[in-house]
């Protein structure tokens, strides 16, 4: 800051005071700019290779798209019919027909959204790092410029929540995308239809969206929005608390005290999350080998106090992997925290003085919640040893192909994120993934049955009955012990009425004024 | 330098009393050897029994600095911090101060082709930056107390190695050295009976001085998860507590931050003190 711009602001700040305001309302409601805090900066917005987060957001803002997804009143996500098509269905468990409206312009001069770009897109996802959103796709059929028809080779009940109605989902321009380098972008559109589009990207700074003009759809309710790069969560919370962004992604420490004392004109928002956080045990190792030993340490762990102490006490208790609002979810676990059956199932096991590794990534939160898990398996007479890593080697542990970590791998932390549907929850523990993602490495014949079927399954009651049945099996195997759905707090102004993806990403787009 | 006999410690009470910084220094440093060797029995709570009901509660007359985020007794994990700090900070001092005067008496006696390549190797490892080291073989071995010697062994040898050897070059040389040789002395007797007992004494003053600087390491490797694990109430691990929980509970960084200076202090002026009474000379250098 120049001495110029120290004695200007120093001018407005006190103009601000004299007249009895506070400056972060002032920062708040500067010319109708929403702010808001982006945790990671963009990289790659390509919905065929993008990372995640602020990217999804864009995606959502920028680009066309058939269906978009809801949540109903139970809080289960769906899907409607988006802005772009006068109608999108399901015709038959193979078939969704669909037909877009006319009059849908990219910029940059690449012409009207047609049947052509739907096609190009959601067939290009087919080779790209994101194909396991579209499992089932065989192709898509061109009827005229604006009717065509998704098929697939077989069904495929989250054809929508995973594809269509996802960021996955988004259509990219064919013409101008067929132009660049491997037919892909990283962080500029080769041209985009959207509510917003994407004007200026300053490096981790900002990225600023104006209101589309040439939109035919809804139009969006503030005319610009800037996502401010704010890396730590804290930091996040005080920019907040200072008035410089209007809505933040805060940590579950942060949503406890902001719950005891709210910052004047402000809400928290809780989103169920993508998230499923366990602690695993490796059915494979010498030590946890014996079944009874396993399920004594489900016993023996008060997940209550882990969320009291780790995640201040704003967390749900987990029954399964499959997340909140999502068909599938449990309601209920078969165990409990009984430290008297714990001791009784080591003993019946005869086994004294286990010494057990604990990993978990090094991160406060998880470092809080395993000194829990350590303290309740002392009680019943379990050593442990809290290994506390960086992300490198902990995503590498339970990898075959990374080492031989995963043959001493015995009991760690972990966090997985699933998009809204259970069969995404659930694929990391199938047998082809024992060395993968399968860090437990276990199989099961019934398990390896219902995931096929549940697959190609589209009666919605039926498949929540399999998905749970799945968690059960996974629950008598011993070696998981469900934490939590980790939620998403956001903090925002009350004025701002915010909305979100099943991947509780902002959707700027669908953002309201109170 | 002064004889240690029989008279020293009543004559270094009496320089003491005439020195307060260095009295302070000496009843800080005594503060926490009683600490780390009688921590089990004097901390009022047990350091690592969770309490998650009573968690954050502010200092009062029964937890005195309040209690963590885990409802643990933060008066009762800064007793028993101070044993971790103690025993790393003294443990590997000593350890490098013995590796050192060994590796800087051969540099300093030895043949000077043994001395070019000591020294070589002494300045690579000097040359490190001290915390990148240490995150860098901690990543490598894995964090416990047993990695974090090493590492602060490792860097500090080479300092205690250079001083060792350069005090026992300028001795080498001197009459009484050479009349012993002609004497026909083996070297080994030459180096252990007439050099080191001469170049210790230095070293001592400079060790207890780097104490200080070895606990603050260990408190800021374990402050960035690198040190020694969960749940040793390392005072480093109260301070990282501390820190992410700053806005709720402001008391933990105090008290984890607190007997980091007091050691620091303590350490240092008892160093200076024993440096201007014992060896004058020194303070051109330290």
């Amino acid at each position: 800051m120049n001495r110029r711009e120290l004695l200007r602001n120093t001018a407005v700040l006190s103009a601000i005071a004299a007249m009895g305001l506070r400056p972060e309302q002032v920062l708040a409601a500067e010319d109708g700019v929403l702010k808001v805090a982006m945790l990671t900066d963009i990289q790659v917005l390509d919905p065929g290779y993008m990372i995640g987060g602020a990217e999804t957001s864009l995606d959502y803002a920028c680009l066309p798209r058939l269906a978009i997804p809801v949540k109903d009143a139970n809080g289960v996500w769906g899907w409607k019919a988006s802005d772009y098509v006068e109608k999108i269905n399901q015709d038959d468990p193979t078939h969704i027909s669909f037909t877009l409206k006319p009059g849908f312009m990219w910029t940059n001069n690449q012409g009207e959204v047609t049947t052509d770009d739907v096609k190009y897109s959601f067939e290009r996802m087919l080779k790209s790092d994101w194909a396991t959103r579209w499992p089932t796709l065989d192709r898509v059929d061109i009827k005229d410029k604006y009717s065509g028809v998704i098929v697939l080779k077989t069904p495929f009940a989250a054809t929508f929540l995973m594809g269509v109605a996802s960021e996955s989902g988004s259509i990219v321009p064919k013409a101008a995308t067929e132009k660049l380098k491997d037919q892909k972008f990283t962080t500029e559109f080769p041209a985009q239809c959207g509510p917003y589009t994407l004007v200026e990207w300053t490096p981790k700074q900002k990225v600023v969206l104006k209101a589309n003009a040439e939109f035919k759809g809804t139009p969006p309710a503030f005319p610009e929005v800037r996502f401010i790069n704010i890396e730590d969560q804290n930091a996040a919370a005080l920019a907040y608390e200072a008035g410089e962004v209007a809505i933040a992604w805060i940590l579950a420490d942060t949503a406890a005290r902001y719950a005891k004392k709210m910052p004047e004109g402000s809400v928290l928002s809780n989103q169920a999350g993508p998230f499923y956080t366990w602690i695993g045990m490796n059915t494979q190792h010498p030590k946890l080998k014996d079944i009874r030993v396993r399920k004594a340490i489900q016993r023996a762990i008060d997940v209550k106090s882990i969320i009291d102490a780790a995640y201040g006490g704003m967390a749900p208790i987990a029954h399964g992997v499959v997340p909140l609002g999502v068909i599938g979810n449990r309601k209920q676990s078969k165990f409990s925290y009984n430290p008297d059956e714990a001791r009784a199932l080591l003993k019946e096991a005869g086994v004294t003085d286990l010494e057990l590794d604990f990993k978990t990534l090094n991160e406060s939160y998880r470092v809080t919640a395993a000194q829990v898990v350590q303290s309740n398996l002392q009680d019943v007479g379990i050593k442990l040893n809290i290994i506390p890593l960086d992300s490198g080697p902990f995503w590498n542990l339970g990898l075959e192909s990374k080492g031989d970590d995963w043959k001493n791998l015995q009991m760690w932390w972990m966090r997985y994120r699933a998009s809204p549907d259970p069969s995404d929850a659930l694929q990391w523990f199938i047998k082809a993934q024992v060395g993968v993602w399968n860090w437990e490495r276990w199989s099961d014949a019934e398990f390896e049955d219902l995931w096929t079927k549940g697959l190609a399954e589209t009666d919605q009651a039926k498949r929540e009955v399999m998905y749970q049945r799945m968690q059960e099996i996974m629950e008598d195997t011993g070696a998981y012990v469900w934490i939590t759905h980790d939620p998403v707090t956001y903090v925002h102004r009350a004025t701002l009425v915010p909305d979100f993806d099943s991947g509780s990403e902002m959707l700027v787009e669908r953002f309201k004024k109170a | 330098m002064a004889p240690v006999g029989p008279g020293f410690f009543a004559r270094m009470a009496r320089r003491l009393r005439g020195d307060p910084l260095g009295a302070l220094g000496l009843v800080l440093v005594l503060l926490l050897v009683f600490c780390g060797l009688f921590a089990p029995w004097i901390t009022p709570f047990d350091p690592f029994k969770l309490n998650v009901p009573d968690k954050f509660q502010a200092p009062n007359l029964v937890h005195l600095f309040g209690t963590d985020n885990l409802g643990r007794d933060i008066f009762s994990r800064v007793i028993a911090g101070s044993r971790i700090a103690l025993w790393v900070g003294v443990s590997t001092i000593a350890t490098a101060l013995a590796i050192g005067l060994v590796l800087g008496l051969v540099a300093g006696y030895g043949p000077r082709w043994l001395d070019n390549l000591l020294l070589l190797l002494f300045d690579s490892i000097y040359s490190f930056p001290t915390v990148i080291l240490g995150l860098t073989v901690v990543t490598l071995l894995g964090a416990s107390v047993a990695t974090l010697m090493f590492v602060v062994i490792v860097i500090q040898t080479p300092a205690y190695a250079r001083l060792t050897r350069t005090a026992t070059l300028s001795i080498k040389s001197s009459e009484y050295i050479q009349a012993i040789e002609s004497l026909g002395a083996s070297k080994l007797r030459i180096i252990l009976i007439h050099l080191l007992p001469n170049v210790v004494g230095p070293l001592l003053i400079v060790a207890s001085m780097d104490i200080p600087s070895v606990v603050s390491l260990e408190a800021g490797l374990t402050y960035l998860g690198m040190g020694i694990p969960p749940p040793a109430p390392s005072w480093g691990r109260i301070l990282q507590e501390g820190y992410s929980v700053i806005q709720v509970a402001w008391w933990i960084v105090v008290a984890g931050g607190i007997p980091l200076i007091l050691t620091t202090l303590g350490f240092t002026f008892l160093g200076e003190s024993l440096r201007d009474n014992l060896d004058p000379k020194l303070r051109r250098i330290l």
